[in-house]
């Protein structure tokens, strides 16, 4: 990051919003603010960025608790310039542009791995091998 | 450590109040290592996750892997080192050596053959050690499953912490299966377990 950015990154906002970015984004970038999701967390685009980095978010959550998985799918796809179409913030609007799937799960989760949400597998098949008990014949 | 003991004098005094407010009021949960360590419900356990919080924190700014490198899934491992994913910035660095790495990476098809490498690598590396098996065929074999030369899943011959999904998997999703194993590191609570066990 060049002085210059840094410079003209301070003149942009507040002190207290600057500190939340670096510590959020580990670097200094300023745009236009396009939405927030259900989760709080806040999407930017700048089109004078370098190409490919345009588009980012604000986590909601704090540093420690950030994980990739808190970004929502259709979210996602605007991040990732698969669609140019802005997903709507709240769930009545988005049944309105009928722009959400029905699949999509509504608030968003993030990845409960690690946490007693976590998800635990079980099996509702038969077991595929017999197990054998071995019944040991005893010595002469 | 004084300071630490000021501390944890003035904490026990409220946590006096809050456990005897707390056992009065409903039946003990099993709390998980996540809120033993985020709230510690004694003095002494306030001590011990402090330094336990301390321990992991060094442990999870550099987590340098022991490449494993066997086989495509290895490729995606060297773009997670490239410049556009940039392992180092989490502080992330291949070491060539298992004596002084803390992570192993097992990227691709682990053989027969080579399974007897795996864990003398394994072996050589120093306590505390993690394993990230990456890719369908360290996870499970994946597309060798039925090879008559093939380890059916690396986490036969060592113990594994995260499982990545995918063949291969995407830089991106190496990735965000260090960042997960950061998170199972700060789980740890090695001088807690000591405490309660004495």
């Amino acid at each position: 990051m060049s002085l210059g950015r840094f410079l003209k990154f301070t003149l942009k906002q507040s002190p207290r919003k600057d500190f939340e970015i670096f510590r959020k984004l580990d670097d200094a970038k300023w745009g236009r603010l396009v939405g927030t999701d259900e989760l709080g967390n806040r999407y930017y685009v700048n089109p004078e960025e370098r190409y490919g980095r345009e588009r980012w978010c604000l986590p909601a959550a704090s540093p420690s608790k950030m994980d990739a998985s808190q970004i929502p799918p259709r979210w996602h796809s605007w991040l990732h310039k698969t669609t140019d179409e802005v997903p709507k913030s709240s769930p009545e609007e988005d049944a309105k542009a009928l722009c959400r799937p029905k699949w999509m799960v509504y608030p968003h989760y993030q990845n409960f791995t690690g946490t007693k949400k976590a998800n635990v597998t079980y099996n509702t098949v038969r077991p595929k091998v017999q197990a054998w008990e071995p019944a040991a014949a005893p010595r002469v | 450590m004084s300071f630490v003991g000021i501390r944890a004098s003035r904490r026990a005094a409220t946590n006096a109040k809050l456990i005897s407010a707390r056992s009065m009021s409903k039946a003990v949960v099993p709390r998980t290592q996540d809120e033993i360590i985020s709230k510690p419900d004694s003095a002494a356990e306030y001590v011990f996750s402090s330094l336990d919080k301390l321990y992991n924190w060094s442990f999870t700014a550099s987590t340098w892997p022991m490449t494993f490198g066997l086989a495509c899934c290895a490729v995606e491992m060297m773009h997670m080192a490239a410049a556009r994913y940039d392992q180092d910035r989490i502080g992330i660095v291949f070491r060539a050596t298992p004596r002084q790495s803390d992570v192993m990476i097992v990227a691709g098809t682990l053989t027969n053959k080579m399974a007897s490498g795996l864990r003398k690598v394994y072996d050589q590396m120093p306590e505390p050690r993690w394993v990230v098996s990456m890719g369908s065929c360290a996870n499970g074999g994946g597309y060798y499953h039925y090879s008559y030369s093939v380890v059916r899943g690396c986490d036969r011959i060592v113990p594994v912490d995260v499982y990545v999904p995918g063949c291969p998997p995407t830089a991106e999703a190496l990735m965000y299966g260090m960042l997960q194993l950061q998170k199972k590191i700060k789980r740890n609570r090695v001088t807690t377990m000591w405490y309660r066990k004495y």
